[in-house]
Protein backbone atom coordinates (compact mmCIF):
# COMPACT_ATOMS: atom_id res chain seq x y z
CA UNK A 1 0.00 0.00 0.00
CA UNK A 2 2.78 2.43 0.95
CA UNK A 3 4.48 1.71 -2.37
CA UNK A 4 1.31 2.50 -4.31
CA UNK A 5 0.84 5.75 -2.42
CA UNK A 6 4.46 6.71 -3.08
CA UNK A 7 4.06 6.06 -6.79
CA UNK A 8 0.82 8.02 -6.83
CA UNK A 9 2.47 10.90 -4.99
CA UNK A 10 5.37 10.96 -7.44
CA UNK A 11 3.07 10.98 -10.46
CA UNK A 12 0.97 13.81 -9.12
CA UNK A 13 4.09 15.75 -8.19
CA UNK A 14 5.51 15.44 -11.69
CA UNK A 15 2.25 16.54 -13.24
CA UNK A 16 1.96 19.48 -10.91
CA UNK A 17 5.56 20.45 -11.52
CA UNK A 18 5.11 20.38 -15.27
CA UNK A 19 1.96 22.43 -15.00
CA UNK A 20 3.54 24.94 -12.70
CA UNK A 21 6.58 25.20 -14.96
CA UNK A 22 4.53 25.67 -18.10
CA UNK A 23 2.39 28.32 -16.50
CA UNK A 24 5.32 30.22 -15.14
CA UNK A 25 7.57 30.00 -18.23
CA UNK A 26 5.26 30.79 -21.17
CA UNK A 27 4.11 34.33 -21.75
CA UNK A 28 2.72 36.17 -24.74
CA UNK A 29 1.73 39.67 -25.73
CA UNK A 30 0.16 40.97 -28.89
CA UNK A 31 -0.13 44.34 -30.60
CA UNK A 32 -2.14 45.18 -33.67
CA UNK A 33 -1.14 47.70 -36.30
CA UNK A 34 -3.61 49.11 -38.77
CA UNK A 35 -2.14 49.78 -42.18
CA UNK A 36 -3.79 52.44 -44.30
CA UNK A 37 -2.80 53.17 -47.88
CA UNK A 38 -4.22 55.84 -50.11
CA UNK A 39 -4.12 55.54 -53.87
CA UNK A 40 -5.36 58.70 -55.54
CA UNK A 41 -6.55 58.74 -59.13
CA UNK A 42 -3.80 59.84 -61.44
CA UNK A 43 -2.91 59.53 -65.10
CA UNK A 44 0.26 59.99 -67.08
CA UNK A 45 0.76 60.12 -70.85
CA UNK A 46 4.16 59.85 -72.43
CA UNK A 47 4.75 60.38 -76.14
CA UNK A 48 8.10 59.38 -77.56
CA UNK A 49 8.30 62.51 -79.70
CA UNK A 50 7.29 66.10 -79.12
CA UNK A 51 7.18 66.87 -82.86
CA UNK A 52 6.69 64.89 -86.04
CA UNK A 53 7.74 65.94 -89.53
CA UNK A 54 6.47 65.11 -93.00
CA UNK A 55 9.14 65.71 -95.65
CA UNK A 56 8.36 66.95 -99.14
CA UNK A 57 7.62 64.23 -101.68
CA UNK A 58 6.34 63.73 -105.24
CA UNK A 59 2.59 63.13 -104.94
CA UNK A 60 2.71 60.68 -107.85
CA UNK A 61 5.36 58.48 -106.30
CA UNK A 62 4.51 59.05 -102.62
CA UNK A 63 0.78 59.47 -102.22
CA UNK A 64 1.08 59.07 -98.48
CA UNK A 65 4.04 60.64 -96.69
CA UNK A 66 5.15 58.85 -93.54
CA UNK A 67 6.36 60.90 -90.64
CA UNK A 68 10.11 60.80 -90.24
CA UNK A 69 9.75 59.82 -86.57
CA UNK A 70 7.53 56.78 -87.16
CA UNK A 71 6.77 54.78 -85.12
CA UNK A 72 6.21 57.08 -82.17
CA UNK A 73 6.07 55.31 -78.83
CA UNK A 74 3.17 56.08 -76.52
CA UNK A 75 2.71 55.01 -72.94
CA UNK A 76 -0.45 55.41 -70.94
CA UNK A 77 -0.40 54.97 -67.16
CA UNK A 78 -3.32 55.32 -64.83
CA UNK A 79 -4.30 54.67 -61.27
CA UNK A 80 -8.05 54.71 -61.32
CA UNK A 81 -11.04 52.68 -60.21
CA UNK A 82 -10.96 49.05 -61.23
CA UNK A 83 -14.08 49.55 -63.36
CA UNK A 84 -13.29 53.08 -64.52
CA UNK A 85 -12.76 54.00 -68.16
CA UNK A 86 -9.40 55.35 -69.25
CA UNK A 87 -9.55 57.28 -72.52
CA UNK A 88 -7.01 58.88 -74.81
CA UNK A 89 -8.04 61.45 -77.39
CA UNK A 90 -6.26 63.56 -80.01
CA UNK A 91 -7.48 66.98 -81.04
CA UNK A 92 -5.85 69.36 -83.51
CA UNK A 93 -5.86 73.05 -82.76
CA UNK A 94 -6.57 73.72 -86.44
CA UNK A 95 -5.43 72.90 -89.95
CA UNK A 96 -1.79 72.81 -90.98
CA UNK A 97 -0.82 76.45 -91.54
CA UNK A 98 1.85 78.12 -93.58
CA UNK A 99 1.17 81.81 -93.55
CA UNK A 100 -2.11 82.21 -95.39
CA UNK A 101 -1.99 78.70 -96.84
CA UNK A 102 -3.54 75.71 -95.18
CA UNK A 103 -3.70 71.95 -95.55
CA UNK A 104 -6.76 70.38 -93.95
CA UNK A 105 -5.71 68.55 -90.80
CA UNK A 106 -7.94 65.65 -91.83
CA UNK A 107 -5.21 64.75 -94.34
CA UNK A 108 -3.17 63.53 -91.39
CA UNK A 109 -3.98 60.01 -90.25
CA UNK A 110 -2.38 57.54 -87.89
CA UNK A 111 -2.29 53.84 -87.25
CA UNK A 112 -1.73 52.26 -83.87
CA UNK A 113 -0.20 49.20 -82.27
CA UNK A 114 -0.74 48.01 -78.74
CA UNK A 115 -3.78 46.75 -76.89
CA UNK A 116 -6.45 49.42 -76.60
CA UNK A 117 -4.77 51.93 -78.92
CA UNK A 118 -6.70 52.84 -82.06
CA UNK A 119 -5.83 54.59 -85.30
CA UNK A 120 -7.81 57.46 -86.78
CA UNK A 121 -7.93 60.71 -88.65
CA UNK A 122 -6.88 64.03 -87.17
CA UNK A 123 -9.58 66.59 -86.67
CA UNK A 124 -10.30 69.76 -84.83
CA UNK A 125 -12.72 67.77 -82.70
CA UNK A 126 -11.43 65.19 -80.24
CA UNK A 127 -10.76 61.81 -81.83
CA UNK A 128 -10.35 58.59 -79.87
CA UNK A 129 -6.80 57.26 -79.82
CA UNK A 130 -7.35 54.57 -77.20
CA UNK A 131 -9.51 53.29 -74.40
CA UNK A 132 -9.08 50.88 -71.48
CA UNK A 133 -10.74 49.82 -68.26
CA UNK A 134 -9.10 50.05 -64.88
CA UNK A 135 -5.62 50.91 -63.68
CA UNK A 136 -2.34 49.91 -65.25
CA UNK A 137 0.34 50.73 -67.77
CA UNK A 138 -0.25 50.37 -71.50
CA UNK A 139 2.40 50.69 -74.22
CA UNK A 140 1.83 51.22 -77.91
CA UNK A 141 2.96 53.11 -80.99
CA UNK A 142 1.45 55.61 -83.38
CA UNK A 143 2.56 55.92 -87.00
CA UNK A 144 1.50 59.09 -88.81
CA UNK A 145 0.90 59.76 -92.48
CA UNK A 146 0.02 62.84 -94.54
CA UNK A 147 -2.04 62.36 -97.68
CA UNK A 148 0.04 63.96 -100.46
CA UNK A 149 -1.50 66.15 -103.14
CA UNK A 150 -0.54 68.39 -106.07
CA UNK A 151 -2.99 70.87 -104.60
CA UNK A 152 -0.71 71.80 -101.70
CA UNK A 153 0.94 75.21 -101.88
CA UNK A 154 4.71 75.16 -101.27
CA UNK A 155 5.53 76.18 -97.73
CA UNK A 156 6.41 75.05 -94.22
CA UNK A 157 3.25 74.01 -92.50
CA UNK A 158 2.75 73.50 -88.81
CA UNK A 159 0.05 72.74 -86.30
CA UNK A 160 -0.30 71.47 -82.77
CA UNK A 161 -2.24 68.38 -81.77
CA UNK A 162 -3.25 67.89 -78.15
CA UNK A 163 -3.47 64.40 -76.67
CA UNK A 164 -5.62 64.09 -73.60
CA UNK A 165 -5.59 61.13 -71.24
CA UNK A 166 -8.53 60.89 -68.89
CA UNK A 167 -8.84 58.55 -65.91
CA UNK A 168 -11.57 59.43 -63.44
CA UNK B 1 -19.80 -7.59 6.89
CA UNK B 2 -17.39 -8.11 4.12
CA UNK B 3 -18.85 -5.16 2.35
CA UNK B 4 -18.42 -2.98 5.46
CA UNK B 5 -14.77 -3.94 5.83
CA UNK B 6 -14.17 -3.11 2.25
CA UNK B 7 -15.71 0.34 2.72
CA UNK B 8 -13.50 1.09 5.68
CA UNK B 9 -10.42 0.05 3.77
CA UNK B 10 -11.50 2.26 0.83
CA UNK B 11 -11.87 5.29 3.09
CA UNK B 12 -8.43 4.81 4.49
CA UNK B 13 -6.95 4.57 1.03
CA UNK B 14 -8.83 7.68 -0.10
CA UNK B 15 -7.54 9.73 2.82
CA UNK B 16 -4.05 8.54 2.06
CA UNK B 17 -4.42 9.60 -1.55
CA UNK B 18 -5.70 13.01 -0.56
CA UNK B 19 -2.74 13.45 1.74
CA UNK B 20 -0.39 12.38 -1.00
CA UNK B 21 -1.91 14.87 -3.44
CA UNK B 22 -1.60 17.70 -0.94
CA UNK B 23 1.98 16.74 -0.20
CA UNK B 24 2.70 16.53 -3.94
CA UNK B 25 1.18 19.92 -4.67
CA UNK B 26 3.12 21.51 -1.86
CA UNK B 27 6.30 19.84 -2.99
CA UNK B 28 5.77 20.83 -6.62
CA UNK B 29 5.12 24.40 -5.61
CA UNK B 30 8.36 24.54 -3.68
CA UNK B 31 10.25 22.95 -6.54
CA UNK B 32 8.64 25.23 -9.10
CA UNK B 33 9.55 28.29 -7.09
CA UNK B 34 13.11 27.11 -6.59
CA UNK B 35 13.57 26.15 -10.23
CA UNK B 36 12.14 29.20 -11.92
CA UNK B 37 8.81 30.09 -10.52
CA UNK B 38 10.57 32.81 -8.58
CA UNK B 39 11.25 34.37 -12.00
CA UNK B 40 7.75 34.22 -13.44
CA UNK B 41 8.04 34.80 -17.18
CA UNK B 42 6.26 37.76 -18.65
CA UNK B 43 6.37 39.47 -22.04
CA UNK B 44 5.36 42.95 -23.02
CA UNK B 45 5.30 44.47 -26.47
CA UNK B 46 5.01 48.19 -27.13
CA UNK B 47 4.82 50.09 -30.40
CA UNK B 48 5.16 53.85 -30.75
CA UNK B 49 2.16 53.91 -33.09
CA UNK B 50 -0.93 51.86 -33.74
CA UNK B 51 -1.45 52.95 -37.35
CA UNK B 52 0.73 53.05 -40.44
CA UNK B 53 -0.13 55.32 -43.34
CA UNK B 54 1.10 55.16 -46.90
CA UNK B 55 0.22 58.26 -48.93
CA UNK B 56 -0.46 58.27 -52.64
CA UNK B 57 2.55 58.87 -54.87
CA UNK B 58 3.52 58.85 -58.52
CA UNK B 59 4.90 55.35 -59.20
CA UNK B 60 7.38 56.78 -61.70
CA UNK B 61 8.83 59.12 -59.11
CA UNK B 62 8.43 57.00 -55.96
CA UNK B 63 8.94 53.28 -56.46
CA UNK B 64 8.63 52.54 -52.74
CA UNK B 65 6.39 54.63 -50.52
CA UNK B 66 7.66 55.17 -46.99
CA UNK B 67 5.18 55.04 -44.14
CA UNK B 68 4.47 58.50 -42.80
CA UNK B 69 5.16 57.29 -39.25
CA UNK B 70 8.66 55.89 -39.95
CA UNK B 71 10.64 54.98 -37.94
CA UNK B 72 8.43 52.93 -35.62
CA UNK B 73 9.86 52.30 -32.18
CA UNK B 74 9.37 48.80 -30.78
CA UNK B 75 10.07 47.85 -27.20
CA UNK B 76 10.19 44.22 -26.16
CA UNK B 77 10.32 43.59 -22.43
CA UNK B 78 10.96 40.11 -21.12
CA UNK B 79 11.17 39.02 -17.53
CA UNK B 80 11.97 35.52 -16.39
CA UNK B 81 14.94 33.19 -16.05
CA UNK B 82 18.24 34.03 -17.69
CA UNK B 83 17.67 31.44 -20.40
CA UNK B 84 14.22 32.69 -21.40
CA UNK B 85 13.82 32.64 -25.18
CA UNK B 86 11.50 35.04 -26.91
CA UNK B 87 10.30 35.55 -30.45
CA UNK B 88 8.42 38.38 -32.12
CA UNK B 89 6.45 37.53 -35.25
CA UNK B 90 3.98 39.34 -37.45
CA UNK B 91 1.13 38.12 -39.61
CA UNK B 92 -1.38 40.09 -41.64
CA UNK B 93 -5.08 39.36 -41.46
CA UNK B 94 -5.32 39.68 -45.24
CA UNK B 95 -4.45 41.82 -48.23
CA UNK B 96 -4.97 45.57 -48.24
CA UNK B 97 -8.64 46.06 -49.05
CA UNK B 98 -10.59 48.91 -50.61
CA UNK B 99 -14.06 47.69 -51.47
CA UNK B 100 -13.63 45.15 -54.25
CA UNK B 101 -10.01 46.17 -54.87
CA UNK B 102 -6.96 44.66 -53.25
CA UNK B 103 -3.27 45.27 -52.96
CA UNK B 104 -1.30 42.16 -52.04
CA UNK B 105 -0.04 42.52 -48.48
CA UNK B 106 3.39 41.29 -49.54
CA UNK B 107 3.79 44.65 -51.29
CA UNK B 108 4.36 45.99 -47.78
CA UNK B 109 7.76 45.34 -46.31
CA UNK B 110 9.97 46.46 -43.46
CA UNK B 111 13.53 46.74 -42.31
CA UNK B 112 14.51 46.24 -38.70
CA UNK B 113 17.23 47.75 -36.59
CA UNK B 114 18.31 46.92 -33.07
CA UNK B 115 19.68 43.97 -31.13
CA UNK B 116 17.86 40.81 -32.08
CA UNK B 117 15.67 42.43 -34.69
CA UNK B 118 15.73 40.84 -38.14
CA UNK B 119 17.34 43.45 -40.40
CA UNK B 120 15.35 42.42 -43.45
CA UNK B 121 14.22 43.58 -45.85
CA UNK B 122 11.22 41.37 -45.28
CA UNK B 123 7.66 41.43 -46.49
CA UNK B 124 4.37 40.92 -44.70
CA UNK B 125 2.40 37.75 -45.24
CA UNK B 126 -1.19 36.76 -44.67
CA UNK B 127 -0.36 33.06 -44.90
CA UNK B 128 2.34 32.63 -42.28
CA UNK B 129 3.97 34.48 -39.40
CA UNK B 130 7.15 36.31 -40.32
CA UNK B 131 9.98 36.58 -37.82
CA UNK B 132 10.63 40.12 -36.63
CA UNK B 133 13.12 39.41 -33.87
CA UNK B 134 14.31 36.88 -31.35
CA UNK B 135 16.22 37.06 -28.12
CA UNK B 136 17.62 35.03 -25.23
CA UNK B 137 17.40 36.28 -21.69
CA UNK B 138 15.40 38.91 -19.90
CA UNK B 139 15.41 42.63 -20.21
CA UNK B 140 14.15 45.29 -22.58
CA UNK B 141 15.12 45.23 -26.24
CA UNK B 142 14.63 48.43 -28.19
CA UNK B 143 14.42 48.47 -31.94
CA UNK B 144 12.97 50.37 -34.83
CA UNK B 145 11.06 49.24 -37.87
CA UNK B 146 10.81 51.12 -41.15
CA UNK B 147 7.93 50.23 -43.41
CA UNK B 148 7.62 50.69 -47.15
CA UNK B 149 5.02 49.83 -49.76
CA UNK B 150 5.96 48.97 -53.30
CA UNK B 151 4.25 51.41 -55.64
CA UNK B 152 2.61 50.46 -58.91
CA UNK B 153 0.43 51.82 -61.68
CA UNK B 154 -1.57 48.62 -61.33
CA UNK B 155 -3.16 49.79 -58.07
CA UNK B 156 -6.78 50.85 -58.34
CA UNK B 157 -7.54 54.19 -56.78
CA UNK B 158 -9.01 53.87 -53.31
CA UNK B 159 -8.48 53.95 -49.56
CA UNK B 160 -7.00 50.63 -48.49
CA UNK B 161 -6.74 49.17 -45.02
CA UNK B 162 -5.69 46.02 -43.21
CA UNK B 163 -4.64 44.87 -39.75
CA UNK B 164 -1.42 43.10 -38.89
CA UNK B 165 -0.84 41.38 -35.58
CA UNK B 166 2.49 41.26 -33.80
CA UNK B 167 2.88 38.40 -31.36
CA UNK B 168 5.59 38.21 -28.74
CA UNK B 169 6.14 34.82 -27.14
CA UNK B 170 8.56 34.15 -24.28
CA UNK B 171 9.22 30.67 -22.94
Amino acid sequence: MRKRIAVWTLAVACLALLTASAVSWAATDQQSLTINATVSAKAKLTLGEAAINFPDADPDSVPSIAATENPVSVTVKAQTGSASSVTLTAQANGDLDSGTDTIAITNVTWTATGAGFVGGTMDTSAQSAGSWTGPGRRDGTFSYALANSWDYMPGSYSQTVVYTLTAP
Amino acid sequence: MAAQQSTQLGSATGRARVRSILVALGLSYVIAVLSGGAHATSARLDFSVSTLSFPSADPDAVSTIDAVENPIAVDVTISGPDFTMSQLTVQAAGDLISGPDQIAIDRVGWQGQGEGFVPGPATLSKDEPKLVGQWVGRGTKNGILRFGMENSWDYAAGAYSQTVVYTLVAY
